[in-house]
């Protein structure tokens, strides 16, 4: 073929075009950034965040027990979730934070994860996880907290309900203990 | 590449590799849309699955740009401007090449995470350590390579309407086995 270098550097410009606009989707569609941070709020500013909330210890007390069934229907329920966030002491984060203990604490205090401001805003507002506040971000995190990254519903057809939420919510309380 | 090939079907090597690798792509592709839909404890055999086809694509992926280079290039289809049958092959190119750059970022990715790779039952020793400063980035840019392949397809089958539109070249060259 007798193509000039310049078609063929048009050609190859074209396609890193896209190339760098590709780059962008995986913030664009999962709200995920490229790099972790070394940041951590300090406890004296967490404990500052908390303070005059008179928030009880919501892990202090175990949880009504439920069947095997009920069980495995939470954990179902929760499986997308399981994609974006370990729940464990000393989990990674993932395309969300790391969820342990979560309930009590102030919002986007998870260490070395890249909160968006949208996050960093709602906490200096005294944004705090505690079951209301999870329930109804479950429900509607663009309004408790607007312009948040995070993918909820994860997907078009997702089907979406109290019930589920219901779920999801006795899970994390269950499994973040 | 100065031999240059009558336009028309591809050998029955190409042929092959090309539905091959189209195959194996397809099957990727529903492996890891499937892969939050499925339970934490099952995942691992999706990864399995994701990580072992992964490689034959890389290197499928590397044998077929190593042909790209080796073999003569193919005449343009009667009609079609040499320089459009050129970004047909530029299209290709970019696809084969990156397979085999996702390939191996997915690796450094998985060993970032600390996880095994497993390949048909044969653990392949680690080359990167454990690390947050790999592990973010690298499945970062695994991620964002998987939504490229989907823009190159996508230019690949709209470029090719267009051309079939205009040109009057037929829409069996999208398919594997044609010299594009």
């Amino acid at each position: 073929m007798s193509v000039s270098a310049g078609t063929r550097i048009f050609h190859s410009t074209v396609l890193l075009a896209f190339l760098a606009l590709a780059v962008f989707f995986p913030y664009i569609w999962f709200g995920v950034v490229p790099f972790g941070t070394d940041d951590v709020v300090p406890q004296a500013e967490i404990d500052r965040l908390l303070a005059g909330k008179n928030l009880p210890d919501y892990y202090a007390e175990p949880l009504p027990p439920i069947s095997a069934e009920e069980l495995e229907a939470e954990k179902v329920a929760f499986t997308w979730c399981r994609f974006c966030h370990t729940l464990e002491e000393g989990g990674e984060n993932r395309v969300g934070p790391n969820l342990h203990r979560i309930v009590g604490k102030p919002a986007a205090v998870a260490p070395h994860f890249v909160y968006s401001q949208a996050f960093i805003d709602a906490r200096n507002n005294g944004l705090v996880w505690t079951p209301e506040t999870l329930a109804a971000f479950i429900a509607a995190n663009k309004a408790v907290v607007p312009h948040n990254r995070m993918r909820y519903p994860p997907m078009i057809g997702f089907e979406v309900s109290a019930e589920r939420d219901r779920q999801m919510l006795d899970y994390l309380l269950r499994m973040t203990r | 590449m100065s031999k240059q090939l009558a336009p028309g079907i591809q050998d029955r090597r190409s042929t092959i590799m090309g539905y091959v690798l189209a195959l194996l792509f397809f099957v990727l592709f529903i492996n890891i849309i499937n892969l939050p839909r499925t339970a934490l404890d099952q995942r691992a055999t999706l990864r399995l699955i994701h990580d072992s086809l992964g490689l034959i694509v890389l290197l499928l992926a590397a044998v077929r740009l190593y042909w790209y280079y080796r073999d003569p290039a193919p005449r343009p289809p009667q009609g079609l401007p040499e320089s459009s049958f050129a970004f047909n092959r530029a299209i290709l190119v970019f696809l084969y090449a990156t397979f085999t750059v996702t390939g191996v970022i997915g690796f450094i990715y998985a060993w970032g995470e600390g996880r095994d790779i497993v390949l048909f039952g044969a653990t392949l020793p680690a080359m990167v350590a454990r690390g947050e400063a790999v592990r973010i980035p690298m499945g970062y840019l695994h991620s964002s390579l998987g939504f490229y392949y989907l823009m190159l397809l996508s230019i690949w089958f709209v470029f090719g309407f267009y051309q079939h539109w205009r040109y009057k070249v037929g829409l069996r060259r999208l398919l594997p086995g044609a010299r594009v």
